[in-house]
């Protein structure tokens, strides 16, 4: 299989996968607080269903028309660029990891950009908000992955991968430990979950996320919606890769991608099923104590770097 | 054995200094004893490896006494201080939060940068982590200085303490039982007084909050 | 070097030209001529980095008592790329632009005065040229802001601006003077082969020069003069001090500290490092929240030569903790940074410019919706700040991912020392880099989307076609380098070389290619663009699948009909998380005024909330200094009570002393 096409599958993958994990999520949701919920294809069926309807545009058409597909293209290419079911290239494969993080970074910005262009009070306090806690997110975010970066010798993601597959033992080290519980701060503050954000709320006092994107419609949501799940079915893949990188491809035969793929979906889900459960046990926090959760995950991934650099 | 000792080592010397971390996090006095108790189990893994891997009995008995004091009876003793006036909390620390916890992270820099050189008198693997107890602490030092309760400020002294203990057991591979147990019987006794002193001071004045004594009183 | 020379002949020539030209040809010919001149500069300096070739030249007519010593080599070319660049779009702009007395003698030949001066800085081959270029370029840039000397804030900044920049000239000149003193050189590449030693006055001179650079790039706390001078110069003059001017700071640095100044000890560049990441964060927590434009970009030049001069300070630490390689990739990614920062931040400065004479103001609070009146002015914002932001395929993305990358590298494999510095490197500009999103996301977002805060006339008429052409050419090399950056990056390691010395594994560029061997790792940026080519057909694809129609509709807000565009979040409100989460740092001063109605206590009439931030560095620091001087010039008034026997007896008692201690 060529690098080309599992970029394809990827990207396709990390599209119905981060719809599917979006279900899943609500699904545990509902079980941990004694509902039945909703089938975990109804992300699928909804967003189906929206691309069918008319899309209502309100001031700042042009932007919020450009948006959604600002969001899907950057995600897109980070989903194809980074290493999730296999390492199938040789050599570097331009699969940085500041890539994957600018890239994502890219769609924060156009979201906050909506939200501004709308011209209403809530786009705007969203976008404020949302640009605040992704401005402190990303020094956790750079070094935490630094940390994994530094003992395998290269920030290229397959080469950190292809050396992680290689020699297990690392995986048990302090460093990575400290740096992937950075991490998983960090993506649970970069997708908006609880205890950081609640995505079902609509409440003005205590909406982030939500606030930048009420004023799409119809197709518009839809598209929106779809970039929204495929960036959390990349940030929530690419951080269980990180974490167990088992079962990743280091061969382009058919076999070990499939089992790759496979593996991926099992981690991503493991990983998707722990965030709901602590979002079933844990508050919203205070807009300005999120900071200190972002300090902790910031001073954890400053210990996983130390702690590498003593330990090695 | 010698891969998994390294390995333990590495996680509860870590887990040691990441528990002082996360006590600059918490502001429930209550939560501030449970992470003390951690770091007592963390810091007893530490000794007790340390023992099996030397075969040293002195050293597995000050692993037991760790174990005793460090994560049983001082917890219990402030657990008892620190449930008398339940929901307790660090209103506002003297520094804020997530500035401790940005100094924090400088202070830890700061430790590998000075601590190196104690690696490099006797380079072997659990040397290399010395820098971690003196991080710890410093830690400590910060929780110390940047609190107001008192409860707090005596979890920063042990915190200290529990960082000087760890650099002892990494550097030397523990220090002579005797010189141990007189470490240990200190705190004990300094978290003894201090009980007393607070339950006076509570009996006194109401709380146990140290800008309270800014001025004499009669 | 004969393009160079005639670049610098033309340039001369465009200031006679301004001096002979009637009024109504003057700005015109000028501007033409000046670009053409900045132009060819360019040229000289593309062909020296392309053909690995270093060129001098002397002119030893052109100055009493001294020779000019010309010198084109890799370092200077690759900053002489950044100051044309800003020169040729600042002189296009300004023939759209100029009006009233900025289209004057005196504002014309100053300008192109100040442009000569900028483009033979890098060039100068020895201390004399160097420096005379330096006081010619501090001295024309101070005249062209009292252009407008009849504003108070525009004098008050000239009066921060001179001191600063004279004392730091001056910091350079005893400098400078040292290194001679100790390598009896004055060419910079004879010094830089005499390698002046360890002792005391080789830190001297580190501590001279670097501060006086360093005062040059806005480092804090010798930044006061930036946020002032910047945003009340002429506009064309405001994108050439912080494109050109500052990267010239920078370039000082590299030339003499880093160059030059081998040995000094791994200390004081780390004190550097740690100025550098300080002015970074410092410049960008200010540009979140300022609301002036002007001052917004002015701070986040701060932040960008902060950036920069912490890269430049970590490179100094890690070839002394011999890691030339990473100390190459350091320097590569600084200059690229220069370059990238000089075609956005000049870009944004000009759209301001647009946007003050279009409305009126620079008020982002009174600003809103101007992507319907200056849609060519916006897009090219969009652009600059797209790439202010790190935004994948733009320029300030390459600059950005080298000096992650280097500083990444720093952390394996160094000594601890190495690792805490690389560290403090890597957080400073990831912190940085967050918070200079959050300025662009406001000043795009605010001050052009949305709807308008104020009246404002119906026509755009501020977007001439000039005007719109030196944007355009800044964002086209904007988008560029970001595409392109194999072949730029290819070069500019050929300047890395010249600073830090030969290196095994400094970066390497192809056409479609971008490769860091001390991260081994690498940047694609032609396959992503085409990457991000198949997938927007892919969503096209998905999204023609779907429904078609749009309805024109109100906003929905959460059911709020009467929606006014002062419900929109302005500047302020937007930035007040941020300056909540660093009250500590910024120490704002907040007042809310609550007053009542006659009748009752209990019904409030008016509630007002002001909040305010001032640099905290200026009030602490600065104030107790103007205000220590102030009391000391009181006092010396003593010594002059108008009496001219007491002024002769003074001239009388310094004879005797000067034979006193002569004899």
């Amino acid at each position: 299989m060529s690098g080309s096409l599992l970029s394809a599958v990827q990207v396709l993958l990390v599209a119905v996968g981060g719809l599917l994990l979006t279900g899943v999520m609500a699904k545990v949701r509902a079980r941990a607080e004694g509902r039945v919920g909703a089938p975990v294809t109804q992300p699928l069926r909804e967003v189906a269903k929206w691309l069918t309807r008319e899309s209502p545009r309100a001031g700042g058409a042009s932007v919020l028309a450009a948006v959604p597909y600002v969001l899907l293209v950057t995600t897109g290419l980070a989903a194809a660029v980074v290493p999730l079911a296999g390492v199938v290239t040789a050599g570097s494969s331009g699969a940085d990891v500041l890539i994957a993080v600018f890239l994502l970074l890219t769609g924060s910005l156009a979201l906050a950009l909506g939200g501004l262009a709308t011209g209403t009070a809530f786009g705007g306090m969203g976008a404020s908000r949302a640009m605040t806690l992704s401005a402190l997110t990303e020094p956790a975010l750079l070094v935490g992955l630094a940390a994994l970066a530094v003992p395998q010798r290269s920030m290229d993601l397959a080469t950190i991968l292809r050396r992680a597959v290689a020699h297990p033992a690392g995986m048990a080290s302090p460093s990575h430990v400290l740096a992937i519980a950075s991490l998983l701060v960090v993506v649970i503050a970069e997708t908006g979950r609880l205890p950081v954000d609640n995505p079902s709320t609509h409440l003005e006092l205590t909406m982030i996320h939500e606030a930048m994107v009420l004023e799409y419609g119809g197709r518009d949501w839809a598209l929106l919606s779809l970039g929204q799940a495929m960036r959390l079915g990349l940030l929530f893949s690419l951080l269980a890769t990180l974490a167990v990188p088992w079962g990743v491809a280091t061969s382009g035969a058919a076999l070990p991608v499939l089992a790759g793929v496979v593996l991926l979906g099992a981690k991503s889900v493991v990983l998707a099923t722990g965030v709901a459960l602590i979002e079933v046990r844990s508050a919203k926090l205070r807009l300005f104590r999120v900071p200190e959760l972002l300090a902790a995950a910031f001073v954890l991934a400053i210990l996983a770097v130390v702690v590498g650099v003593v330990a090695r | 054995m010698s891969g998994l000792g390294d390995g333990l080592i590495d996680l509860a010397a870590v887990a040691v200094l990441a528990v002082a971390v996360a006590g600059l996090w918490r502001r429930d006095v209550r939560a501030l004893v449970g992470l003390l108790r951690l770091q007592g189990w963390a810091l007893a893994l530490v000794a007790a490896v340390a023992a099996v891997r030397g075969r040293d009995v002195g050293l597995g008995v000050t692993a037991a006494l760790v174990l005793v004091v460090k994560a049983g009876v001082v917890p219990v003793l402030l657990g008892r201080v620190a449930r008398r006036d339940p929901g307790a909390r660090e209103g506002a620390p003297l520094i804020n939060v997530p500035a401790s916890l940005v100094i924090a992270a400088a202070l830890v820099a700061l430790a590998v940068v000075v601590g190196a050189p104690l690696h490099a008198l006797d380079p072997t693997a659990s040397t290399a982590l010395a820098p971690l107890g003196l991080a710890t602490v410093l830690t400590g030092y910060l929780l110390l200085v940047t609190r107001r309760r008192a409860l707090s400020q005596v979890v920063g002294l042990l915190v200290i303490d529990n960082g000087i203990a760890l650099t002892t057991f990494l550097l030397t591979s523990g220090v002579p039982l005797i010189v141990e147990l007189g470490g240990t019987l200190d705190v004990l006794l300094v978290v003894v007084v201090i009980r007393a002193l607070l339950g006076t001071m509570r009996a006194r004045f109401g709380g146990i909050d140290l800008d309270g004594l800014s001025e004499l009183r009669d | 070097m004969s393009l160079l020379l005639a670049g610098l002949a033309l340039g001369l020539l465009a200031i006679v030209a301004a001096l002979a030209s009637p009024s109504r040809v003057r700005v015109a010919l000028v501007g033409t001529l000046g670009a053409l001149a900045a132009a060819l500069v360019g040229a000289a300096a593309v062909a020296t980095l392309a053909g690995r070739t270093t060129r001098t030249a002397t002119i030893s007519s052109l100055l009493p008592f001294a020779s000019l010593h010309l010198r084109l080599d890799a370092l200077g070319a690759a900053v002489e790329l950044v100051v044309a660049l800003v020169a040729v779009a600042a002189q296009v702009f300004a023939v759209g632009y100029a009006r009233g007395r900025l289209r004057s003698r005196t504002a014309t030949v100053l300008q192109g005065l100040f442009v000569l001066a900028l483009l033979v800085v890098p060039v100068a081959g020895d201390v004399t040229t160097f420096l005379f270029a330096w006081e010619l370029m501090a001295l024309a840039s101070l005249a062209l802001l009292l252009v407008d000397h009849e504003r108070p804030s525009a004098r008050a900044a000239a009066v921060w601006y001179g001191a600063m920049t004279q004392g730091g000239a001056a910091a350079i000149t005893l400098g400078l003077l040292a290194v001679v003193r100790s390598t009896h050189a004055t060419s910079f590449a004879a010094m830089a082969a005499a390698r002046p030693g360890t002792g005391a006055l080789g830190v001297v001179a580190f501590v001279l020069t670097a501060a006086g650079f360093a005062s040059k790039a806005g480092a804090v706390p010798l930044h006061v003069w930036l946020p002032r001078a910047h945003p009340e110069a002429p506009t064309p003059v405001s994108a050439l001090m912080s494109g050109a001017m500052t990267a010239l700071g920078l370039y000082g640095v590299a030339r003499v500290d880093l160059g030059v100044l081998v040995e000094v000890g791994r200390g004081w560049w780390i004190g550097l490092l740690v100025v550098g990441v300080l002015s970074a964060l410092f410049g960008a927590l200010h540009a979140v929240t300022s609301t002036d434009l002007k001052r917004l970009l002015a701070y986040s030049t701060i932040d960008a030569m902060g950036l920069g001069l912490a890269g430049l300070a970590g490179a100094g630490v890690l070839r002394a903790e011999g890691r030339p390689g990473v100390a190459a990739t350091l320097v590569v990614g600084v200059l690229a940074l220069l370059l990238a920062h000089g075609a956005f931040k000049a870009l944004l400065f000009l759209a301001s410019g647009v946007v003050e004479r279009t409305t009126g103001t620079r008020d982002l609070d009174r600003l809103g919706g101007l992507a319907s009146l200056l849609p060519r002015t916006t897009a090219a914002v969009a652009v600059a700040a797209g790439s202010a932001a790190s935004v994948p395929l733009g320029a300030g993305f390459v600059g950005e991912w080298i000096l992650v990358e280097g500083f990444v590298a720093g952390l394996g494999r160094s000594a601890p020392g190495g690792v805490a510095t690389a560290l403090v490197g890597l957080v400073g500009v990831a912190l940085t880099s967050g918070l200079t999103a959050v300025a662009m996301v406001k000043l795009l977002g605010v001050g052009f989307l949305g709807r308008a805060r104020a009246e404002r006339p119906a026509s755009g008429d501020g977007e001439g076609r000039a005007t719109s052409l030196a944007l355009g050419l800044l964002a086209l090399v904007t988008v560029g380098a970001g595409v392109l950056p194999g072949p730029l990056v290819a070069v500019l390691a050929r300047a890395a070389r010249d600073v830090v010395g030969p290196t095994g594994a400094g970066p390497t560029g192809s056409v479609t290619s971008l490769t860091l061997a001390s991260t081994a790792t690498a940047l694609h940026p032609l396959g992503l663009a085409g990457g991000a080519v198949v997938l927007v057909g892919l969503v096209v694809l998905l999204a023609r699948g779907g429904s078609r129609v749009v309805r024109a509709t109100r906003a929905w807000a959460c059911g709020r009909s009467d929606l006014s565009p002062r419900m929109q979040y302005t500047a302020t409100s937007f930035a007040e998380p941020v300056q909540r989460v660093f009250a500590d740092v910024l120490r704002p001063t907040v007042d809310v005024t609550v007053s009542h109605e006659e009748e009752s206590r209990e019904i409030e009439s008016v509630l007002a909330y002001r909040s305010r931030v001032d640099d905290a560095v200026e009030r602490a620091l600065y104030e107790p200094l103007v205000r220590a001087h102030d009391a000391l010039g009181r006092r010396a008034r003593i010594l002059a009570n108008g009496s001219v026997h007491r002024y002769l007896a003074y001239g009388f008692v310094a004879l005797l002393i000067v034979l006193v201690v002569l004899g």
